[in-house]
Protein backbone atom coordinates (compact mmCIF):
# COMPACT_ATOMS: atom_id res chain seq x y z
CA UNK A 1 0.00 0.00 0.00
CA UNK A 2 0.98 3.63 -0.36
CA UNK A 3 0.63 6.54 2.06
CA UNK A 4 -2.64 8.46 2.15
CA UNK A 5 -2.30 12.11 1.09
CA UNK A 6 -0.72 14.59 3.47
CA UNK A 7 0.88 18.01 3.33
CA UNK A 8 4.61 18.26 3.83
CA UNK A 9 6.97 20.91 5.15
CA UNK A 10 10.70 20.78 5.77
CA UNK A 11 11.39 23.84 7.94
CA UNK A 12 14.92 25.13 8.45
CA UNK A 13 14.59 26.40 12.02
CA UNK A 14 13.37 24.73 15.18
CA UNK A 15 10.94 27.58 15.84
CA UNK A 16 9.35 27.13 12.42
CA UNK A 17 9.15 23.37 12.98
CA UNK A 18 7.42 23.84 16.34
CA UNK A 19 4.99 26.39 14.87
CA UNK A 20 4.06 23.90 12.12
CA UNK A 21 3.74 21.06 14.62
CA UNK A 22 1.31 23.19 16.61
CA UNK A 23 -1.24 22.76 13.80
CA UNK A 24 -3.91 20.07 14.25
CA UNK A 25 -3.01 16.75 12.62
CA UNK A 26 0.70 17.58 12.33
CA UNK A 27 3.25 14.84 12.83
CA UNK A 28 7.05 15.09 13.00
CA UNK A 29 9.25 13.02 10.67
CA UNK A 30 12.72 12.06 11.87
CA UNK A 31 14.28 8.89 10.39
CA UNK A 32 10.90 7.52 9.33
CA UNK A 33 11.80 3.85 9.75
CA UNK A 34 8.67 3.19 11.82
CA UNK A 35 6.52 6.08 10.63
CA UNK A 36 6.86 5.55 6.87
CA UNK A 37 5.85 1.86 6.84
CA UNK A 38 2.89 2.88 9.00
CA UNK A 39 2.00 5.65 6.56
CA UNK A 40 2.19 3.06 3.78
CA UNK A 41 -0.13 0.74 5.72
CA UNK A 42 -2.36 3.76 6.41
CA UNK A 43 -2.31 2.99 10.09
CA UNK A 44 -1.09 6.56 10.55
CA UNK A 45 -2.75 9.35 8.53
CA UNK A 46 -1.35 12.74 9.49
CA UNK A 47 -2.65 15.89 7.79
CA UNK A 48 0.81 17.46 7.81
CA UNK A 49 4.23 15.84 7.95
CA UNK A 50 6.93 18.10 9.39
CA UNK A 51 10.30 16.79 8.24
CA UNK A 52 13.00 17.69 10.75
CA UNK A 53 15.95 16.90 8.48
CA UNK A 54 16.85 20.50 7.66
CA UNK A 55 16.52 21.78 11.23
CA UNK A 56 20.07 22.48 12.46
CA UNK A 57 21.60 21.26 15.72
CA UNK A 58 19.46 18.15 16.14
CA UNK A 59 22.29 15.73 15.28
CA UNK A 60 24.76 16.34 18.07
CA UNK A 61 26.26 13.81 20.47
CA UNK A 62 28.02 15.37 23.45
CA UNK A 63 29.24 14.43 26.89
CA UNK A 64 29.18 17.07 29.58
CA UNK A 65 29.31 16.89 33.38
CA UNK A 66 28.56 13.19 33.65
CA UNK A 67 25.78 13.26 31.07
CA UNK A 68 25.67 11.97 27.51
CA UNK A 69 23.29 14.02 25.40
CA UNK A 70 21.98 12.62 22.12
CA UNK A 71 20.11 14.82 19.67
CA UNK A 72 16.81 13.66 18.18
CA UNK A 73 18.09 13.18 14.61
CA UNK A 74 21.07 11.01 15.62
CA UNK A 75 20.74 7.69 13.81
CA UNK A 76 21.52 4.27 15.24
CA UNK A 77 24.48 4.02 12.88
CA UNK A 78 25.87 7.37 14.04
CA UNK A 79 25.46 6.46 17.72
CA UNK A 80 27.01 3.02 17.18
CA UNK A 81 30.06 4.60 15.55
CA UNK A 82 30.47 7.30 18.21
CA UNK A 83 33.44 6.90 20.60
CA UNK A 84 31.60 9.17 23.04
CA UNK A 85 28.59 6.85 23.19
CA UNK A 86 30.87 3.82 23.47
CA UNK A 87 32.71 5.31 26.45
CA UNK A 88 29.72 6.84 28.22
CA UNK A 89 26.95 4.30 27.61
CA UNK A 90 28.17 0.88 26.49
CA UNK A 91 24.63 -0.48 26.93
CA UNK A 92 23.41 1.78 24.10
CA UNK A 93 26.00 0.23 21.79
CA UNK A 94 25.09 -3.33 22.86
CA UNK A 95 21.39 -2.66 22.23
CA UNK A 96 21.89 -1.08 18.81
CA UNK A 97 23.41 -4.33 17.51
CA UNK A 98 19.90 -5.79 17.80
CA UNK A 99 18.05 -2.91 16.10
CA UNK A 100 16.66 -3.69 12.65
CA UNK A 101 19.25 -4.29 9.95
CA UNK A 102 22.14 -2.10 8.73
CA UNK A 103 19.99 -0.12 6.27
CA UNK A 104 17.38 0.56 8.99
CA UNK A 105 20.11 1.67 11.40
CA UNK A 106 21.41 4.11 8.79
CA UNK A 107 18.12 6.06 8.89
CA UNK A 108 16.32 5.21 12.14
CA UNK A 109 16.85 7.49 15.15
CA UNK A 110 17.14 6.72 18.85
CA UNK A 111 14.55 9.38 19.68
CA UNK A 112 12.12 7.98 17.12
CA UNK A 113 12.54 4.51 18.59
CA UNK A 114 11.58 5.85 22.04
CA UNK A 115 8.59 7.82 20.79
CA UNK A 116 7.28 4.85 18.83
CA UNK A 117 7.20 2.92 22.14
CA UNK A 118 7.11 -0.50 20.53
CA UNK A 119 7.28 -3.09 23.35
CA UNK A 120 9.51 -5.22 21.10
CA UNK A 121 12.10 -2.53 20.42
CA UNK A 122 15.42 -1.96 22.09
CA UNK A 123 15.93 1.69 23.03
CA UNK A 124 13.03 1.85 25.51
CA UNK A 125 14.74 -0.85 27.61
CA UNK A 126 18.04 0.97 27.56
CA UNK A 127 16.45 4.32 28.42
CA UNK A 128 14.64 2.81 31.41
CA UNK A 129 17.70 0.82 32.52
CA UNK A 130 19.96 3.86 32.52
CA UNK A 131 17.39 6.34 33.83
CA UNK A 132 17.46 8.49 30.69
CA UNK A 133 15.65 11.83 30.67
CA UNK A 134 13.94 13.20 27.57
CA UNK A 135 13.52 16.88 26.85
CA UNK A 136 10.22 17.55 25.07
CA UNK A 137 9.81 20.88 23.37
CA UNK A 138 6.66 22.53 22.04
CA UNK A 139 5.99 25.98 20.64
CA UNK A 140 5.49 27.63 24.01
CA UNK A 141 7.73 25.68 26.33
CA UNK A 142 9.73 22.67 27.30
CA UNK A 143 9.50 19.87 29.84
CA UNK A 144 11.60 16.96 30.97
CA UNK A 145 10.29 13.45 31.43
CA UNK A 146 12.13 10.42 32.80
CA UNK A 147 12.09 7.45 30.42
CA UNK A 148 10.16 5.31 32.91
CA UNK A 149 7.39 7.93 32.97
CA UNK A 150 7.57 8.55 29.23
CA UNK A 151 6.66 5.00 28.20
CA UNK A 152 3.00 4.50 29.05
CA UNK A 153 2.01 1.32 27.22
CA UNK A 154 2.38 -0.57 23.95
CA UNK A 155 2.90 2.14 21.29
CA UNK A 156 1.89 4.80 23.81
CA UNK A 157 4.16 7.46 25.22
CA UNK A 158 3.82 10.77 27.05
CA UNK A 159 4.54 12.98 24.05
CA UNK A 160 1.69 15.38 23.25
CA UNK A 161 0.63 16.80 19.91
CA UNK A 162 2.94 19.70 19.06
CA UNK A 163 5.91 18.32 20.99
CA UNK A 164 9.14 16.82 19.76
CA UNK A 165 12.02 15.23 21.61
CA UNK A 166 14.94 17.67 21.52
CA UNK A 167 17.38 15.58 23.54
CA UNK A 168 17.87 12.27 25.29
CA UNK A 169 20.20 12.49 28.28
CA UNK A 170 21.87 9.41 29.71
CA UNK A 171 23.98 9.40 32.86
CA UNK A 172 27.56 8.40 32.03
CA UNK A 173 28.27 4.86 33.26
CA UNK A 174 30.50 4.54 36.33
CA UNK A 175 34.00 3.08 36.21
CA UNK A 176 33.98 -0.68 35.75
CA UNK A 177 30.51 -0.61 34.15
CA UNK A 178 29.85 -3.42 31.72
CA UNK A 179 26.78 -3.93 29.62
CA UNK A 180 25.03 -6.70 27.78
CA UNK A 181 21.87 -6.95 25.72
CA UNK A 182 20.26 -10.24 24.73
CA UNK A 183 17.04 -11.04 22.98
CA UNK A 184 15.03 -13.87 21.53
CA UNK A 185 13.53 -13.30 18.11
CA UNK A 186 12.74 -15.49 15.10
CA UNK A 187 15.49 -13.68 13.14
CA UNK A 188 17.96 -11.10 14.32
CA UNK A 189 16.14 -8.31 12.51
CA UNK A 190 12.67 -9.45 13.60
CA UNK A 191 10.84 -7.92 16.57
CA UNK A 192 12.00 -9.37 19.89
CA UNK A 193 9.74 -11.81 21.73
CA UNK A 194 11.77 -11.09 24.84
CA UNK A 195 14.79 -8.92 25.52
CA UNK A 196 17.01 -8.12 28.49
CA UNK A 197 19.21 -5.07 28.95
CA UNK A 198 21.78 -5.36 31.72
CA UNK A 199 24.44 -3.04 33.05
CA UNK A 200 26.56 -3.85 36.08
CA UNK A 201 29.57 -2.23 37.68
CA UNK A 202 31.97 -4.89 38.90
CA UNK A 203 34.54 -3.49 41.33
CA UNK A 204 36.86 -5.91 43.20
CA UNK A 205 34.57 -8.81 42.38
CA UNK A 206 31.57 -7.02 43.92
CA UNK A 207 28.49 -5.96 41.96
CA UNK A 208 27.36 -2.36 42.17
CA UNK A 209 24.73 -0.28 40.41
CA UNK A 210 23.05 -3.27 38.76
CA UNK A 211 20.41 -2.43 36.18
CA UNK A 212 18.35 -5.26 34.75
CA UNK A 213 15.40 -4.42 32.49
CA UNK A 214 13.16 -6.78 30.55
CA UNK A 215 11.22 -5.98 27.40
CA UNK A 216 9.08 -7.66 24.77
CA UNK A 217 7.02 -9.62 27.29
CA UNK A 218 5.17 -6.65 28.74
CA UNK A 219 3.58 -3.42 27.41
CA UNK A 220 6.40 -1.27 28.89
CA UNK A 221 9.97 -2.11 29.93
CA UNK A 222 10.14 -3.78 33.34
CA UNK A 223 12.96 -3.04 35.71
CA UNK A 224 13.72 -6.18 37.73
CA UNK A 225 14.74 -4.49 40.99
CA UNK A 226 14.60 -7.79 42.89
CA UNK A 227 17.33 -9.15 40.61
CA UNK A 228 19.37 -5.96 40.94
CA UNK A 229 19.24 -6.11 44.76
CA UNK A 230 20.06 -9.83 44.82
CA UNK A 231 23.13 -9.29 42.65
CA UNK A 232 24.35 -6.36 44.74
CA UNK A 233 23.86 -8.30 48.01
CA UNK A 234 25.46 -11.53 46.79
CA UNK A 235 28.49 -12.79 48.72
CA UNK A 236 31.79 -13.74 47.14
CA UNK A 237 31.74 -16.95 45.14
CA UNK A 238 28.02 -16.73 44.32
CA UNK A 239 27.01 -18.02 40.89
CA UNK A 240 25.61 -14.66 39.79
CA UNK A 241 24.05 -15.74 36.45
CA UNK A 242 22.25 -18.55 38.23
CA UNK A 243 21.12 -16.25 41.05
CA UNK A 244 19.91 -13.62 38.56
CA UNK A 245 17.97 -16.20 36.56
CA UNK A 246 16.24 -17.70 39.60
CA UNK A 247 15.24 -14.33 41.07
CA UNK A 248 14.06 -13.23 37.59
CA UNK A 249 11.86 -16.34 37.36
CA UNK A 250 10.04 -15.42 40.58
CA UNK A 251 9.76 -11.75 39.59
CA UNK A 252 8.41 -12.40 36.11
CA UNK A 253 6.11 -15.25 37.20
CA UNK A 254 4.09 -12.94 39.43
CA UNK A 255 3.37 -10.31 36.79
CA UNK A 256 -0.26 -10.10 35.67
CA UNK A 257 0.43 -8.33 32.36
CA UNK A 258 3.37 -10.43 31.20
CA UNK A 259 3.27 -12.78 28.22
CA UNK A 260 2.69 -16.47 29.04
CA UNK A 261 6.16 -17.45 27.85
CA UNK A 262 7.90 -14.79 29.92
CA UNK A 263 8.78 -17.03 32.86
CA UNK A 264 10.32 -19.59 30.48
CA UNK A 265 12.27 -17.17 28.28
CA UNK A 266 13.28 -14.26 30.51
CA UNK A 267 15.27 -16.10 33.25
CA UNK A 268 17.80 -17.69 30.87
CA UNK A 269 18.18 -14.35 29.08
CA UNK A 270 18.90 -12.62 32.40
CA UNK A 271 21.45 -15.32 33.23
CA UNK A 272 23.03 -14.96 29.80
CA UNK A 273 23.47 -11.20 30.05
CA UNK A 274 25.04 -11.47 33.52
CA UNK A 275 27.37 -14.26 32.36
CA UNK A 276 28.37 -12.20 29.35
CA UNK A 277 29.18 -9.19 31.55
CA UNK A 278 31.23 -11.29 34.00
CA UNK A 279 33.12 -12.95 31.14
CA UNK A 280 34.10 -9.52 29.83
CA UNK A 281 35.05 -8.11 33.26
CA UNK B 1 -4.67 18.65 0.68
CA UNK B 2 -3.41 15.58 -1.09
CA UNK B 3 -2.19 17.35 -4.17
CA UNK B 4 0.87 18.72 -2.38
CA UNK B 5 3.91 18.46 -4.65
CA UNK B 6 7.55 19.53 -4.42
CA UNK B 7 10.32 19.99 -6.87
CA UNK B 8 13.22 17.73 -5.97
CA UNK B 9 16.76 17.49 -7.32
CA UNK B 10 18.31 14.10 -6.86
CA UNK B 11 21.51 12.81 -8.41
CA UNK B 12 20.81 9.26 -9.53
CA UNK B 13 23.75 7.08 -10.58
CA UNK B 14 25.79 10.22 -11.17
CA UNK B 15 23.19 12.01 -13.32
CA UNK B 16 21.38 15.05 -11.92
CA UNK B 17 17.59 14.81 -12.09
CA UNK B 18 14.91 17.40 -11.45
CA UNK B 19 11.27 16.39 -10.98
CA UNK B 20 8.10 17.64 -9.40
CA UNK B 21 6.64 14.82 -7.31
CA UNK B 22 3.73 14.30 -4.93
CA UNK B 23 5.07 14.62 -1.37
CA UNK B 24 3.67 11.22 -0.47
CA UNK B 25 5.63 9.46 -3.24
CA UNK B 26 8.05 6.87 -1.86
CA UNK B 27 11.65 6.96 -3.08
CA UNK B 28 11.21 3.41 -4.45
CA UNK B 29 8.24 4.54 -6.56
CA UNK B 30 10.12 7.66 -7.66
CA UNK B 31 12.98 5.51 -8.94
CA UNK B 32 10.70 2.98 -10.63
CA UNK B 33 7.74 4.98 -11.90
CA UNK B 34 9.14 8.47 -12.44
CA UNK B 35 12.67 7.63 -13.57
CA UNK B 36 11.85 4.20 -15.01
CA UNK B 37 14.64 2.52 -13.04
CA UNK B 38 12.76 -0.70 -12.38
CA UNK B 39 15.83 -2.60 -11.22
CA UNK B 40 15.01 -1.49 -7.68
CA UNK B 41 12.46 -4.10 -6.63
CA UNK B 42 9.69 -3.53 -4.11
CA UNK B 43 8.93 -6.65 -2.10
CA UNK B 44 7.31 -6.03 1.26
CA UNK B 45 7.07 -2.23 1.23
CA UNK B 46 7.59 -2.36 5.00
CA UNK B 47 11.33 -2.72 5.51
CA UNK B 48 12.15 -6.35 6.34
CA UNK B 49 12.75 -7.84 2.88
CA UNK B 50 15.54 -5.55 1.66
CA UNK B 51 14.79 -5.87 -2.08
CA UNK B 52 14.49 -2.10 -2.53
CA UNK B 53 17.86 -1.30 -0.93
CA UNK B 54 19.75 1.53 -2.62
CA UNK B 55 22.62 3.77 -1.54
CA UNK B 56 21.80 7.30 -0.35
CA UNK B 57 24.91 9.48 0.02
CA UNK B 58 26.83 6.20 0.22
CA UNK B 59 24.74 4.58 2.97
CA UNK B 60 22.48 1.59 2.37
CA UNK B 61 18.84 2.57 2.85
CA UNK B 62 15.43 1.08 2.16
CA UNK B 63 13.96 3.10 -0.69
CA UNK B 64 10.46 2.02 0.42
CA UNK B 65 11.08 3.63 3.81
CA UNK B 66 11.98 7.05 2.44
CA UNK B 67 9.87 9.65 0.77
CA UNK B 68 11.23 10.96 -2.52
CA UNK B 69 11.19 14.47 -1.01
CA UNK B 70 13.59 13.27 1.70
CA UNK B 71 16.09 12.41 -1.04
CA UNK B 72 16.12 16.00 -2.32
CA UNK B 73 19.77 17.04 -2.58
CA UNK B 74 21.03 13.49 -2.13
CA UNK B 75 23.08 11.20 -4.30
CA UNK B 76 21.23 7.94 -4.91
CA UNK B 77 22.86 4.84 -6.39
CA UNK B 78 20.76 1.99 -7.76
CA UNK B 79 21.47 -1.37 -9.38
CA UNK B 80 21.39 0.31 -12.81
CA UNK B 81 24.58 2.18 -11.92
CA UNK B 82 26.58 -0.83 -10.79
CA UNK B 83 27.77 -2.32 -14.09
CA UNK B 84 30.21 -0.33 -16.26
CA UNK B 85 28.73 2.02 -18.87
CA UNK B 86 29.54 -0.48 -21.64
CA UNK B 87 27.57 -3.18 -19.80
CA UNK B 88 30.55 -5.03 -18.35
CA UNK B 89 29.28 -6.50 -15.07
CA UNK B 90 30.75 -5.27 -11.79
CA UNK B 91 32.95 -7.80 -9.96
CA UNK B 92 30.13 -8.23 -7.42
CA UNK B 93 27.76 -9.20 -10.22
CA UNK B 94 30.40 -11.57 -11.64
CA UNK B 95 30.82 -13.20 -8.23
CA UNK B 96 27.04 -13.62 -7.86
CA UNK B 97 26.89 -15.26 -11.30
CA UNK B 98 29.87 -17.50 -10.66
CA UNK B 99 28.58 -18.74 -7.29
CA UNK B 100 24.93 -19.07 -8.38
CA UNK B 101 24.04 -16.50 -5.73
CA UNK B 102 20.73 -15.75 -7.40
CA UNK B 103 17.88 -17.71 -8.85
CA UNK B 104 14.69 -15.76 -9.49
CA UNK B 105 16.60 -12.51 -9.01
CA UNK B 106 13.93 -10.60 -7.12
CA UNK B 107 16.04 -9.93 -4.02
CA UNK B 108 19.30 -9.62 -5.95
CA UNK B 109 19.39 -5.85 -6.68
CA UNK B 110 18.99 -5.09 -2.98
CA UNK B 111 21.66 -7.56 -1.93
CA UNK B 112 24.07 -6.33 -4.60
CA UNK B 113 23.57 -2.71 -3.47
CA UNK B 114 24.11 -3.71 0.17
CA UNK B 115 27.29 -5.48 -0.94
CA UNK B 116 28.49 -2.40 -2.84
CA UNK B 117 27.94 -0.36 0.32
CA UNK B 118 29.63 -2.91 2.58
CA UNK B 119 32.71 -3.46 0.40
CA UNK B 120 33.33 0.28 0.07
CA UNK B 121 33.66 0.63 3.81
CA UNK B 122 34.97 -2.86 4.58
CA UNK B 123 36.87 -4.35 1.64
CA UNK B 124 37.39 -7.70 3.43
CA UNK B 125 34.29 -8.28 5.58
CA UNK B 126 34.47 -11.02 8.19
CA UNK B 127 31.98 -13.91 8.32
CA UNK B 128 30.10 -11.97 11.03
CA UNK B 129 29.96 -8.84 8.87
CA UNK B 130 28.70 -10.88 5.92
CA UNK B 131 26.05 -12.45 8.15
CA UNK B 132 25.02 -8.98 9.35
CA UNK B 133 24.49 -7.90 5.74
CA UNK B 134 22.32 -10.95 5.06
CA UNK B 135 20.14 -10.21 8.09
CA UNK B 136 18.72 -7.30 6.14
CA UNK B 137 17.63 -9.37 3.13
CA UNK B 138 15.15 -12.12 2.45
CA UNK B 139 15.90 -14.59 -0.34
CA UNK B 140 13.42 -17.38 -0.97
CA UNK B 141 15.47 -19.26 -3.59
CA UNK B 142 19.11 -19.70 -2.71
CA UNK B 143 19.03 -20.54 0.99
CA UNK B 144 21.67 -17.79 1.36
CA UNK B 145 24.59 -20.22 1.15
CA UNK B 146 25.57 -19.32 -2.39
CA UNK B 147 25.21 -15.64 -1.60
CA UNK B 148 27.62 -16.03 1.28
CA UNK B 149 29.99 -17.90 -1.04
CA UNK B 150 29.92 -14.99 -3.46
CA UNK B 151 30.48 -12.50 -0.63
CA UNK B 152 33.29 -14.64 0.78
CA UNK B 153 34.97 -14.84 -2.63
CA UNK B 154 34.72 -11.06 -2.97
CA UNK B 155 36.34 -10.59 0.42
CA UNK B 156 39.05 -13.15 -0.27
CA UNK B 157 37.81 -15.37 2.56
CA UNK B 158 36.58 -18.94 2.86
CA UNK B 159 32.79 -19.30 3.00
CA UNK B 160 31.20 -20.05 6.33
CA UNK B 161 31.12 -23.57 7.74
CA UNK B 162 30.09 -26.90 6.26
CA UNK B 163 27.31 -27.24 3.73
Amino acid sequence: MKPAPFDYESPVTLDDALALLDRPGACPLAGGQSLIPNLSMRRTRPDLLVDLRRVPDLRSIETNAGTLRIGPMVTFAEAAASPEVRDACPLVIEAIRHVGSPAIRNRGTLAGNLVWADPASELPLVAVALGAVLTLRRRDGEREVAAADFLLGAFECAIRPGEIVTSIRFPVAGPGARASFAEVSPRRNAPALAAVAAQIEVVDGKVRAARIVVGGVHPVPLRLTAVEVALEDAGPGTDLPDLGASVAKRAVGSLPDAADYASAVVPPLVGRTIASILAAS
Amino acid sequence: MGTDTREIRVTVNGAPTRSTVPVRLLLSDFLRDVLGLTGTHVGCGQGPCGSCTVLADGDTVRSCLMLAVQADGMEIETIEGVAAADGTPHRIQEAFREHHALQCGFCTPGIVMATVGLLRRTPCPSAAERAELMEGHLCRCTGYRNIDEALAALSGAEPRGEH
